[in-house]
């Protein structure tokens, strides 16, 4: 996988109405996978590799899926199922393509990433089961911090646009009457500036620029992947804030796109940019 | 929540004669100018340093009359036939769906034209319509000596006032809707004679602790001060542990001390105060005269129940949100403001679960709170103000806490 990833906002939140449980322990943190906080897990209490935590997260009503993410967590053995609304039975995912490639199912048994990516077939569904067994320091507390499910992927960019990202704190800065500076800062929040320079122009980067229009007049917010699901020193040596796996951000265009062609000619290459702002 | 298109649309009922209007508005939206309608206000007590004034949203719209469609009924070409004056005006927040299939539409404004205010710019070839609200035609109307009559009660008064027929033409009142806070009979009623409506209706409110509001059916209201008996609205702060987040900014926030009054003087000589406010807080006096009643003993029934409704400070504070989030909110809703502080866990452990984790456990700590200011989602607000901002929809409320005494105001 490589080029960055865009997807349809996330439907599980709890404004939206969206509920957890945890069936075996953690059931007082379990909210936090659903609250958008990088900060807050849930986490299991008690638990080793012997036991197998459950979680369900039910929607406040039928939704269709074809991807989700698992955010800050430890999982090593675990697996994701859907489940038939009304008959309540538990289905496994089918044509599943993850971090590692396709898969059957979302299960895995030697995961080593601190974050999970999987597109799968659509299904309708009301709800999904978590289950995890072992974990990648052998019998530590599971933890979970964000679970992101979407209906659809918008698309990935084929080509490699320069991206700018800017992490902000939202700092407010006053001058003390010595001349020191008083700082507070917010919560961090991740911006991103695609630039599309001299942008080629066979069909797969003609379609990228397509894409970005049809994100432009998208009025919901987005998720963005800057990383596109590659990870590990072949893909980064340095591996930045905002390209980790985990930085699944919600985003939303808030310029202006000024669109030139190179010299003016028309067959020639494309620039524009555009900057994506972190949503609530 | 999505985003939508988001416009405004402007209406127009003209009069037909003097006391009717005509069946059908006309919309005018076509012919206002880029950010030509001004902020939508409307409050009640919401003036710092006093209490007891009421008024509603005037709103200017600045218009362009290339074709005389809006100018003076002296125009052949206009569409106000019989006079522009007092014509109704109706200002609607519209959102419409992604695909346009559906638009919502919320009135934010209802007023009537006030031509004596309205400005005509010949060089651009504009109007500026100046709009006041409902509220308006009140001090347009003269009360006749002897409308109000001694032995009158202050509801029956005030369900006369605003049923005269003038008055009538613009909202209507149902005796059922008339509920003032401290019902008392008018003694001499003198003072109501050859004034306006409004300030009789002023008086009126005043000494019966009460406040006149607009359905959105355009009756009126007179009713306590209290809260509305709906489900609160919720605003969150950037760091509500829930992860919602509405609020875009909050403004001017303090602890009301400048709207409490722990002392209420009438006529100059009868006064009910609250001394253990008064050693708290400071001598605050409100002064009022009220010429309509001589009985002593009432006059101090009356001043007691507005020191009553006013003696405790309660919060207050300014919150801006988007309009389109929320266009229910009424004068006198309950709302909840829920901003913590920002939780940090303490680099390398998780956070502190109440119900869950162990004291001392060394993975689980309490976080670290950081910001300057934070707002419980316990405290019980009302709307007392409304400002929208038609260009930007971006929606001021003022809100103060409910109740009466220091340690009430709280769902």
């Amino acid at each position: 996988m490589s080029g960055v990833m865009f997807f349809s906002e996330n439907l599980i939140t709890i404004e939206g109405g969206s509920a957890a449980s945890a069936l075996v322990s953690g059931d007082d943190s379990v909210q936090s996978i659903l609250d958008r906080n990088p900060d807050t897990y849930w986490r299991s209490v008690d638990s080793d590799d012997t036991t197998e935590e459950r979680i369900i997260i039910e929607f406040p009503t039928l939704y269709d899926i074809s991807a989700l993410f698992l955010i800050g967590m430890n999982f090593k053995e675990f697996k994701v199922r859907w489940q038939t609304f009304i008959v309540g039975t538990w289905n496994e995912f089918t044509n599943v393509t993850g971090v590692g490639g396709a898969k059957s199912g979302v299960n895995e048994t030697t995961y080593a990433y601190d974050t999970g990516y999987y597109t799968f077939d659509s299904v309708n569904t009301a709800a999904i089961e978590i289950k995890c067994l072992k974990t990648q320091v052998a019998d530590a507390e599971k933890f979970l911090s964000q679970v992101f499910v979407v209906e659809s992927r918008l698309g990935q960019l084929s080509g490699y646009p320069n991206v700018t990202v800017h992490n902000d704190r939202a700092s407010k800065v006053r001058t003390a009457i010595s001349g020191r500076r008083i700082i507070s800062k917010s919560r961090e929040l991740l911006h991103a500036d695609l630039t599309f320079d001299n942008y080629p122009t066979a069909s797969e980067y003609v379609a990228d620029v397509e894409l970005i229009y049809s994100l432009f007049h998208r009025d919901k917010p987005f998720l963005v992947w800057l990383c596109g699901g590659a990870v590990g020193s072949t893909a980064f040596k340095h591996t930045l804030r905002g390209f980790r796996l985990r930085d699944v951000v919600q985003m939303q265009i808030e310029n202006v796109i000024d669109a030139t062609y190179n010299e003016n000619i028309y067959i020639a290459q494309a620039n524009l940019e555009v900057n994506l702002v972190e949503h609530i | 929540m999505s985003r939508t298109k988001q416009y405004v649309r402007v209406y127009v009922t003209p009069l037909a004669n003097n006391l009717a209007y005509q069946d059908n508005e006309i919309e005018i939206t076509d012919y206002i100018i880029e950010d030509g309608v001004s902020e939508i206000r409307e409050f009640i007590d919401s003036e710092d340093y006093d209490f007891g004034l009421f008024s509603f949203a005037d709103v200017d719209i600045q218009v362009d009359n290339h074709n005389g469609k809006l100018g003076p009924p002296n125009d052949s070409r206009s569409i106000f036939t019989h006079a522009r004056d007092l014509a109704k005006l109706r200002v609607v927040f519209c959102s419409e769906d992604t695909v346009g299939e559906s638009i919502t539409e919320t009135t934010v404004f209802r007023g009537l034209i006030n031509d004596e205010a309205s400005v005509s710019d010949f060089q651009e070839g504009t109007i500026t319509l100046t709009a006041l609200s409902m509220d308006s035609i009140l001090g347009r109307v003269i009360l006749d000596n002897g409308f109000i009559t001694d032995g009158t009660l202050a509801s029956e008064a005030l369900l006369s006032v605003l049923s005269i027929e003038k008055i009538a033409t613009v909202f209507s009142v149902d005796a059922s809707d008339i509920n003032v806070g401290l019902d008392f009979t008018i003694e001499d009623a003198s003072p109501f004679a050859n004034i306006s409506a409004r300030d009789a209706i002023a008086m009126l409110l005043f000494a019966s602790n009460s406040v006149l509001l607009f359905s959105d059916a355009q009756e009126a209201i007179v009713q306590e001060r209290t809260v509305n008996d709906i489900d609160p609205h919720y605003f969150y702060g950037g760091d509500a542990l829930t992860g919602r987040e509405n609020v875009l900014a909050v403004q001017n926030y303090n602890d009301g001390r400048q709207r409490m009054f722990n002392s209420v003087k009438i006529n100059g000589d009868i006064e009910q105060k609250n001394l253990p406010f008064i050693a708290e807080f400071g001598l605050r006096q409100k002064t009022a005269d009220i010429d309509f009643i001589v009985d002593t003993e009432i006059i101090g029934e009356i001043a007691t129940t507005l020191l009553d409704q006013f003696k405790a400070p309660k919060v207050e504070l300014e919150l801006q949100h988007d309009f389109s989030n929320n266009t229910s909110i009424r004068l006198l809703d309950p709302a909840s403001v829920d901003i913590p502080l920002r939780l940090v866990p303490i680099p390398g452990t998780f956070m502190f679960i109440f119900d869950q984790s162990i004291m001392d456990d060394d993975d689980e700590q309490m976080p670290e709170e950081v910001g300057a200011f934070k707002i419980d989602a316990n405290i019980k607000f009302k709307v007392i103000e409304r400002r929208l901002d038609p260009s930007t929809f971006v929606q001021t409320l003022k809100l103060r806490q409910d109740g009466t005494e220091l340690e009430d105001g709280y769902f």
